[in-house]
């Protein structure tokens, strides 16, 4: 009789399945790839040019934004595949594997947050090159940050498929959760001009805690630090570890739509 | 749906707007209402997108397409009306932002329905273009792919967040021709507010005209190849 698998080599296998949904799926990378260098030298530059009185160089700011928003919006993909599956009659075969279903999510959450991982990786080689960071440790520092909100973000996107059922309606919704995640945070443009009522919130968006975090290490004169980690870890400990798991329990019985 | 899209247009605009607004006060003109009436476009396009996405799951998702085939409805009349009622869906879930544009422009009520017309024709050709995309695409991720390049080439090569004077000239050519780019120009040339600090000059008509043989082909298009799907 076979052993039964370890944990972390069901993990793996669930990493390398979604590893090679990427490698499957070149359109969306190149797409990708494309669409953060128009963000970057299309939209970031011209507002740039249009932006002279800020004090600061905003084509920098939003690089770094541009990344953290770019592995948010790939992370968020996860969910969208689970709704694939479940129409294609694919989840309830992965369920019926031998393993237990929170090791599933688990995998699946770091399935996304890895495949995320490796597109942003050039683009964030880039990012510090342009912004004139040179130091491979600082570089995997960001990408550790990233790596680590990119994981609370596929939780969240499980978290959502989980409680919507309905296909047209997950769609909209996690269009709507990925704008608001991105935009109500400092990704994009700084807390302080920021509408007086949003900025509170926006302090404690993981997004912004990771952009501030990576802008700390890459760009001189930011600073970040124990407050920024406490609350990213806080969201994927939330999203990640217990919103996925207690919820995928619900999926028991339930049908998507 | 219609609340949910209120809600990202208002994100757009009350957040992405304002906070780009606040940074760029050096600007002769209210940056926030140049980018206001593409907060709501972007929406019409979102909505009119998901005529497409409908089209496409019916096809290859749920293969209810062959269901729907056998109904009572002759076959042109069908695929029409799906085109007809994407617009028409777009149409309804950006009233509410329409309407706010127009309050921040201070817009009549003849311009007013003057803003409206463009959004239905806007959200006409979305809507053919989507469909046209659902009816050649056999996977979700082509699907994805050419909604994602519509969607960028829509809003960052268009005078959406830029005027078109500021644009390197590889943009600004993308940007002429780019329905995004017309629609907006129609829009901040209303009698309002914007029009007066911009100094646009009247209502060009010119605008117009070309968004509607736009909109025109591109619903034509997108019935043409959804129909051409109908046929086994």
């Amino acid at each position: 009789m076979s052993e039964k698998p370890s944990s972390l080599s069901v993990i793996w296998v669930l990493i390398e399945r979604d590893l090679r949904t990427l490698v499957k799926s070149p359109f969306i990378l190149i797409n990708r790839t494309i669409f953060f260098l128009i963000q970057l030298f299309v939209f970031a530059a011209l507002v740039s040019k249009l932006a002279t009185a800020l004090g600061f160089n905003y084509f920098d700011f939003y690089s770094v934004g541009a990344i953290v928003s770019t592995i948010t919006s790939i992370a968020f993909i996860i969910g969208e595949d689970l709704f694939e599956e479940e129409e294609l009659g694919l989840l309830d075969y992965l369920l019926s594997l031998p393993f237990g279903h929170s090791l599933f999510v688990i995998g699946r959450a770091l399935g996304g947050a890895v495949r995320g991982l490796i597109y942003v990786t050039p683009m964030m080689i880039l990012v510090a090159y342009l912004d004139g960071y040179l130091s491979p440790v600082g570089v995997a520092g960001s990408l550790a940050i990233i790596f680590v909100l990119a994981t609370g973000i596929s939780g969240l996107s499980i978290t959502l498929a989980m409680l919507i059922r309905n296909a047209n309606r997950f769609d909209i919704l996690i269009a709507l959760a990925e704008l608001a995640t991105v935009r109500v945070s400092a990704a994009i443009y700084p807390l302080t001009f920021m509408p007086r009522a949003l900025q509170p919130v926006a302090t404690y968006s993981p997004v912004t805690s990771a952009s501030d975090l990576v802008r700390a290490i890459i760009l001189p004169g930011y600073s970040a630090g124990a407050y920024e980690t406490v609350v990213l870890l806080l969201f994927v400990g939330i999203f990640f570890g217990l919103g996925s798991a207690f919820l995928f329990r619900k999926i028991e019985g339930g049908r998507f739509e | 749906m219609l609340f949910i899209m209120f809600l990202n247009f208002m994100i757009d605009l009350g957040v992405s707007g304002l906070s780009l607004g606040a940074m760029l006060k050096n600007l002769p003109y209210s940056y926030f209402l140049y980018i206001a009436p593409g907060a709501n476009l972007i929406t019409a396009t979102v909505a009119a997108f998901q005529t497409g996405r409908d089209v496409w799951r019916e096809r290859i998702i749920q293969d209810t397409q062959v269901y729907l085939l056998t109904l009572p409805v002759p076959k042109n009349t069908f695929a029409a009306s799906r085109l007809f009622s994407g617009t028409m869906r777009a149409l309804v879930t950006t009233l509410p932002g329409t309407i706010v544009i127009a309050l921040l422009y201070g817009l009549s009520f003849p311009y007013f329905l003057v803003g409206l017309l463009v959004m239905l024709v806007y959200s006409g050709a979305v809507a053919g273009l989507s469909v046209a995309a659902a009816a050649m695409a056999n996977s979700l991720e082509l699907f994805a792919t050419v909604r994602s390049t519509v969607q960028v080439y829509l809003s960052f090569f268009s005078t959406q967040f830029y005027p078109s004077g500021s644009m390197p000239s590889y943009v600004a050519a993308l940007s002429t021709f780019n329905p995004m780019t017309w629609a907006l120009m129609i829009f901040r040339e209303l009698p309002g507010s914007l029009n007066a600090a911009l100094q646009t000059g009247p209502l060009n008509l010119a605008q117009f005209a070309y968004l509607g043989a736009l909109s025109v082909a591109l619903m034509l298009v997108g019935f043409l190849l959804y129909r051409r799907t109908m046929e086994y």
